[in-house]
């Protein structure tokens, strides 16, 4: 059977398993937070927020090395994906968002539908058609690229990617991070944007294995742009007490929930879409 | 190959269009601009600064997103005689009185929004004698309105970074009304 009508559940197992452990992760810093007294310093508190920062990379490619058994994708491949995700964040989408945008000194303060649409239009396109152009540029044509998860698998790479060069910058430009606020944040951003770029990788997986129409992959990345956008307005409702008090870990429930709806929804339509395959391909057989 | 190539052609001509749609959204937010009208001063602010407007001498505050903690603050002082000069001088006799490092850098005539205006250029010290670095620069432009009254502008930054916030005063501008 060709592995283009696998499901391949331990892909979402390596995703569920790997958040649940970021989750740990996090009640593990915020301990570590109340236990230390001291001031560590502006250097050890940059190191430790770089490690922080490259945490959920790590742990996300060592889930879903656990766990793809069926038939598990080049290692470089999956690495180089991730370099191009966040190479393309650092060399073009960050500099045309904050520098030819101009974000920072518009969006957060325009009225809701100023964000909404502005974080659509600007920062969510941008973001997810560079995670797109991640994939398409580097695995989508090669022979490694051969079943319907694949699409998922690699933009999620490109998502963490691009995630990853967002909370570097976050650190360095904080000098450093709190141990427990700081992971939140880091955290948070590492999964919802895995989570919008399975919703790309869905779409492209499709793509390349069925016959799509001409608006398939751009409904894809406005899919995933609008999803982004969302997430982070809300995020930023939610994270703000009624006094202006800071409840980031609301904004970490909430990408969580988009994860798991996102997981949820994705391995379904894929289920449905390997179950459709088998049949079209059964019957091609049959007629031939 | 044809539903291939329509369909990347597609990728590109939908992220161009909304790029640009976004672009267009930006320049309009970063090109609209808040008016503030009080007792004969019209100050025009861009819209994207967070904008107090406040009871008492302070007419406006007002933040530059990019700037946070760099406040620049439209006041409206009653003259008790002389020139815009005096109010300014006795308002800075009164801050070297209260903190010693305080400092007055420099001082002038110069335009300001069109409009002449007496310009002092002040810092805080890291110490009361002088010898360690500026820590705090300000710049202050005080504008005659009538016989008794004077409207001074004034914008302070940590050290190091006033050059920028002072690159932004042309998008501030105050200007009396009769």
């Amino acid at each position: 059977m060709s592995s283009t009508r696998h499901n391949r559940p331990g892909i979402w197992i390596a995703d569920i398993g790997s958040a649940a452990v970021l989750l740990a992760f996090v009640g593990v810093l915020f301990a570590a937070d109340a236990l230390v007294t001291f001031d560590p310093g502006a250097i050890a508190t940059l190191v430790v927020g770089l490690a922080i920062a490259l945490v959920p990379a790590v742990v996300w490619l060592w889930f879903f090395y656990r766990r793809d058994h069926e038939e598990p994708e080049p290692k470089s491949l999956v690495v180089r994906v991730f370099l191009l995700g966040a190479l393309l964040a650092a060399a073009v989408g960050e500099p045309l968002i904050h520098s030819l945008f101009r974000v920072r000194e518009w969006l957060p303060h325009g009225s809701v539908a100023v964000q909404l649409l502005g974080g659509f239009l600007v920062v969510g396109v941008t973001q997810e058609a560079l995670k797109y152009a991640a994939v398409r540029a580097s695995v989508y044509d090669s022979a490694e690229f051969d079943g319907l998860t694949d699409g998922i698998i690699y933009a999620t790479a490109a998502g963490i990617g691009y995630a990853t060069v967002l909370n570097v910058r976050f650190v360095v430009a904080s000098g450093g991070v709190d141990l427990g606020p700081g992971s939140i944040r880091i955290v948070l951003g590492v999964i919802a944007h895995a989570a919008f770029a399975g919703v790309t990788g869905y779409f492209l997986g499709r793509r390349r294995f069925d016959r799509m129409p001409v608006w398939w992959m751009p409904s894809g990345i406005v899919a995933a742009a609008a999803l982004n956008s969302l997430f982070f307005v809300s995020r930023t409702a939610l994270a703000t007490g009624p006094l202006g008090t800071p409840r980031a870990w609301l904004g970490l429930v909430l990408a969580v929930a988009v994860a798991a709806a996102v997981t949820f929804g994705l391995s379904r339509a894929i289920r449905r879409d390997v179950v459709r395959l088998g049949r079209e391909s059964a019957s091609a057989e049959v007629d031939g | 190959m044809r539903r291939k190539v329509g369909s990347e052609i597609a990728v590109v001509a939908a992220v161009i269009t909304l790029l640009a749609a976004g672009a267009l959204l930006a320049s309009s937010a970063l090109g609209a601009t808040h008016m503030i009208s009080r007792r004969g001063v019209v100050i025009t602010v861009p819209e994207r600064w967070i904008v107090g407007e406040e009871a008492g001498e302070i007419i406006a505050q007002a933040w530059h997103p990019s700037l946070p903690n760099r406040t620049i603050i439209v006041r409206d002082h009653f003259m008790l005689g002389g020139e815009p000069t005096t109010v300014v001088q006795s308002s800075h006799a009164e801050r070297a009185r209260r903190d010693a490092s305080f400092r007055v850098l420099a001082d002038g005539d110069e335009q300001f929004a069109g409009t002449d205006a007496y310009r002092v250029d002040y810092a805080y010290l890291d110490d009361e004698d002088g010898r360690l670095p500026v820590v705090v620069v300000g710049r202050v432009f005080a504008l005659g309105l009538d016989e008794r009254r004077v409207v001074t502008v004034a914008y302070e930054a940590p050290a190091g970074e006033t050059d920028e916030l002072f690159g932004r005063i042309p998008e501030l501008s105050v200007r009396r009304v009769e």
